[in-house]
């Protein structure tokens, strides 16, 4: 059945409303087309290309400029976007963009500032920590979840991480600062959440939080195997994460808690099995345990159907 | 040909109605009643648990494979080239008997058997024809293999409907110019040439009273096909990587090593083709034109100016932002203004609702703009080390 024939019969059996049926058939039939996305990615993309240009444009003509033209041109731009958004605190597309330009402009002005005078000097890292706190409270007060992934990943920074530290080699203290970091971010969203202040933004800290705490327990089980401490925080976070993911119906933490849990389960016993010196038991064991999980993920699946 | 064939119209139109549904369009009682309707006969699955089922039965064939490879002791090629025909084969008609049996739909577990089916397949029957000397020339090799993988692809897409097998296969095929050993021009040429021919196969085999899915499907393929043909005509895109300054135009090749009147027309056919693009797309409300006509648009604003000779200036993306930041306020605004918010059938409002999975990938783009530097690490607060977020940074 086409869908316009069903529209039909649903609105002379009024099971639509006649609005419905108008609206329906509008967008169903093309007769209403949506270039939301296409201009929300137009702005996304603008708002980058001249962050991207004024960094280019300073690191290329500074010395021209002189850095009162800089400092004070990339101060009045932050200031001038701030002022904007907090005269015209109406939530909209408009706003979203021109708080991110601020936050982008802030980083640039901040960085500038700090590689030619040195105010802080060697503790130009609390910076960051100034600048994460800043982009939480822009985060909250504009209700804007971009600018809070900006604020959490700043406070990474400030713990010392970067895209390219994120690998199974890391060292020992990167692991720890990575739990300790991890345990903060999902602290403060679970009691966030529980004081029911911005719920929505609940999935960015776990998001986060999780993912830090996962990678540092897995590269610790992949280097120490079963005797670390690292084997029970991997443990009890697989199991409270995949618990928290089903009770919640977010399956997303369920694929978080079966692939982190299955690569250090399998780190360990490969480890075991490398005592036996036969190929033929890690290839039963990848076949017996990829059986086990696909029956469980089937089960499960049955279990949740129609909760999607 | 298709495995779902009565199935694929109920399945996207079920796709348009819990798009309605999570837009507040309709209530559930009404969702209940519409999905009554178009129930497709086909058993499907979260997303994320078919991703999960495909990743592990991924690992099974593989294990599999690899198990039976180790257990019969084969260490020859043409014996490991049979064990793979064997497990192709196999893999294959089991994902086919899951569809068959269970009416399984984006299930993973069968996709995972169908695709690693043929991986198998190609990849032995490449063992093969090698061991048997058939391939002397490795070139040889390469187009024998990108004509299998593009075969393997394009039969995946038709029997089993995976969109993105369509624009592997025709990707796999587009290698194969590359290894004929011809002047560049020419290499162009040919693929330029291999897009259009499938383009026009394309657009002849839809009909006129296609179901929407199919349409749908073509539309995604044509557009990728056009980006294919632009891709092949413009010449300058592998200059996007230079730096942007005065010994760019030091760095380019006159011509780029093209005959000047080639070289000229693909400078008239990028302005032209993203034009068409975009007009055709905006005409007959296809989002997959329009997307891909902005795409080329932006890509000929790049590189332009290496065509003629001029000087890039570190200041340009300050402008080119501008015009997209200026360009997007001023049409929403012209939306605004509208009756309804509706002109010509546009609209700046969000109708639909995309779903939420709880991850945003805008995310990713913000945090690569935010200044960087390399350094040693040195814990919290002080020191001289690394940073990856806002703030300062030594390397600015």
């Amino acid at each position: 059945m086409k869908i316009s024939e069903l529209l039909e019969q649903f609105n002379t059996e009024k099971v639509i409303t006649p609005e419905q049926y108008s609206a329906l058939t509008e967008i169903s039939e093309n007769r209403r087309f949506s270039l939301h996305v296409e201009l929300q990615a137009l702005l996304y993309i603008g708002v980058l290309t001249i962050i991207t240009g004024i960094g280019l444009t300073i690191n290329k003509y500074f010395a021209q400029l002189g850095h009162i033209a800089i400092i004070g041109s990339l101060t009045a731009l932050f200031a001038g976007s701030l002022w904007y958004c907090f005269a015209k605190c109406r939530k909209g597309l408009l706003l979203d963009y021109i708080l991110l330009f601020a936050c982008l402009v802030y980083a640039s002005d901040i960085a500038y500032i700090e590689t030619h005078f040195k105010v802080l000097g060697d503790f130009w890292k609390n910076y960051m920590l100034f600048s994460s706190a800043l982009f939480a409270f822009l985060a909250y007060r504009f209700d804007n979840r971009l600018i809070l992934s900006m604020a959490l990943t700043t406070l990474a920074a400030w713990f010392g991480f970067k895209f390219q530290d994120f690998n199974v080699s890391f060292r020992e203290y990167h692991r720890i600062y990575a739990v300790i970091y991890g345990a903060m971010v999902l602290a403060a969203g679970i009691i966030l959440n529980k004081r029911k202040i911005k719920e929505h933004f609940f999935d960015i800290y776990l998001n986060f939080g999780l993912n830090f705490i996962f990678i540092a327990s897995v590269s610790g089980v992949f280097e120490y195997k079963f005797y670390s401490l690292f084997f029970i925080l991997l443990a009890g976070m697989v199991m409270l994460t995949g618990l928290y993911g089903l009770h919640s119906k977010s399956f997303l933490y369920m694929v978080y808690a079966v692939l982190y849990g299955y690569a250090g389960i399998s780190a360990v016993l490969m480890d075991f099995l490398k005592g036996l010196r036969s190929p033929g038991v890690v290839f039963y064991y990848y076949i017996f345990s990829s059986v086990g999980i696909l029956a469980a993920l089937l089960w499960l699946s049955r279990r949740f159907k129609g909760t999607e | 040909m298709n495995l779902y064939k009565n199935e694929e119209e109920n399945i996207y139109l079920q796709k348009e109605i819990k798009s309605w549904y999570k837009s507040g369009l309709i209530c559930e009682a009404q969702f209940d009643k519409f999905v009554e309707y178009a129930r497709p006969g086909v058993k499907s699955i979260n997303h994320f648990f078919e991703g999960l089922l495909f990743i592990f039965t991924i690992i099974f064939t593989a294990a599999v494979v690899g198990f039976t490879t180790w257990k019969l002791r084969l260490d020859d090629e043409l014996s490991i080239g049979f064990v793979f025909l064997f497990f192709g084969f196999a893999a294959y008609f089991a994902g086919e008997f899951l569809v068959k049996k269970y009416s399984l739909y984006r299930h993973g577990i069968e996709e995972a058997l169908a695709i690693s089916g043929c991986y198998l397949f190609c990849t032995g029957a490449v063992m093969l024809l090698r061991k048997y000397e058939i391939i002397l020339e490795p070139r040889l090799y390469v187009i024998i293999s990108s004509a299998l993988a593009s075969a393997a692809a394009f039969f995946l897409y038709k029997r089993w409907g995976y969109l993105i097998m369509a624009s592997l296969s025709v990707f796999a095929l587009s290698i194969i110019p590359f290894q004929l050993e011809l002047p560049p021009f020419h290499e162009r040429l040919l693929l330029f040439v291999t897009y259009a021919l499938i383009l026009y196969i394309n657009l002849r085999a839809e009909g006129p009273g296609a179901p929407g899915y199919l349409k749908f499907n073509n539309s995604v393929i044509q557009a990728c096909l056009l980006f294919g043909l632009y891709i092949a005509s413009n010449v300058r895109l592998q200059n996007l990587q230079m730096p942007l300054s005065e010994i760019r135009n030091i760095m380019l090749v006159k011509y780029a090593g093209m005959p000047p009147a080639a070289y000229w027309a693909s400078f008239a056919f990028i302005f032209i083709l993203p034009a068409i693009t975009l007009f055709f797309g905006l005409r007959t409300k296809k989002r997959a034109f329009i997307d891909m006509g902005a795409i080329m648009a932006a890509l000929t604003i790049c590189t332009y100016k290496d065509y003629l000779g001029w000087t890039h200036y570190v200041w340009e993306p300050i402008i080119f932002g501008g015009i997209l930041v200026t360009v997007a306020l001023a049409a929403i605004k012209w939306f605004e203004k509208a009756k309804d918010k509706i002109r010509s059938g546009y609209t700046s409002e969000s109708d639909l609702k995309p779903e939420n999975y709880g991850i945003d990938v805008s995310v990713l783009g913000v945090l690569a703009k935010m200044p960087a530097a390399d350094g040693s690490f040195e814990g919290p607060g002080g020191g001289g080390g690394t940073s990856g977020g806002a703030g300062v940074d030594r390397g600015f």
